[in-house]
């Protein structure tokens, strides 16, 4: 099974629905920004 | 079909229907500047009939965010298909890993609350939101 990836855009305001390969690309890229840090609520932890 | 649950990770690959999840638990943003768009990477779990992933039928799905007063800032939704594929068993419920990701604007620090519906079963997840970084910590230059 092919399983698709949902993109919830509330900036652009609409949903996008991509295939595998782009996906993890685009999720890869998301993953290596440095313009926030994402944890959880106790990162020394 | 029924969302079983809602993992926020890092990075989420997913390979015959498994998934690998990388930094699962993910609920707080620290942002050095606000507004500024956050990247929420989801992993879900669906539970569906074998007949409700036939690549004919068309789901619905909808996800909402709500900002730390409470209020709905914004909805977006559509329609999307399965990509087809063999169950197990006919009258066994099957598990899909969906990998989401979910794109907003955030302005001011407070715990927001992304809600993610499909065919009308729903679960909803803080995210917190810090202007700042942790003591300590610096942010590289992208580059």
């Amino acid at each position: 099974m092919q399983t698709p990836t949902l993109i919830f855009d509330h900036v652009g305001k609409r949903l996008s629905v991509i295939s595998a390969a782009p996906a993890r690309k685009k999720l890869a890229e998301l993953a290596r920004s440095k313009k926030h840090l994402a944890t959880s609520g106790r990162p020394s932890k | 079909m029924n969302v079983d649950w809602v993992i926020p990770c890092r990075y989420l690959e997913v390979h015959e229907n498994l998934g690998t999840i990388i930094g699962a638990g993910i609920d707080t943003y620290w942002l050095p500047e606000l507004p500024q768009t956050i990247s929420v990477v989801l992993a879900i779990r669906l539970l569906a009939t074998p007949d409700e992933l036939d690549e004919s039928v068309e789901h619905r799905a909808i996800n909402r965010v709500r900002d730390p007063h409470g209020e709905q800032i914004s909805e977006v939704g559509g329609e999307f298909s399965m990509g087809g594929g063999e169950s197990a068993r006919p009258d066994w419920l099957t598990g899909i890993i969906l990998p989401s990701l979910v794109q907003i604007e955030v302005t001011e620090e407070g715990t927001y609350t992304i809600e993610y519906e499909l065919d009308g079963s729903s679960k909803s997840l803080p995210i917190h939101v810090v202007h700042g970084l942790p003591p300590g910590v610096e942010l590289p230059d992208e580059g």
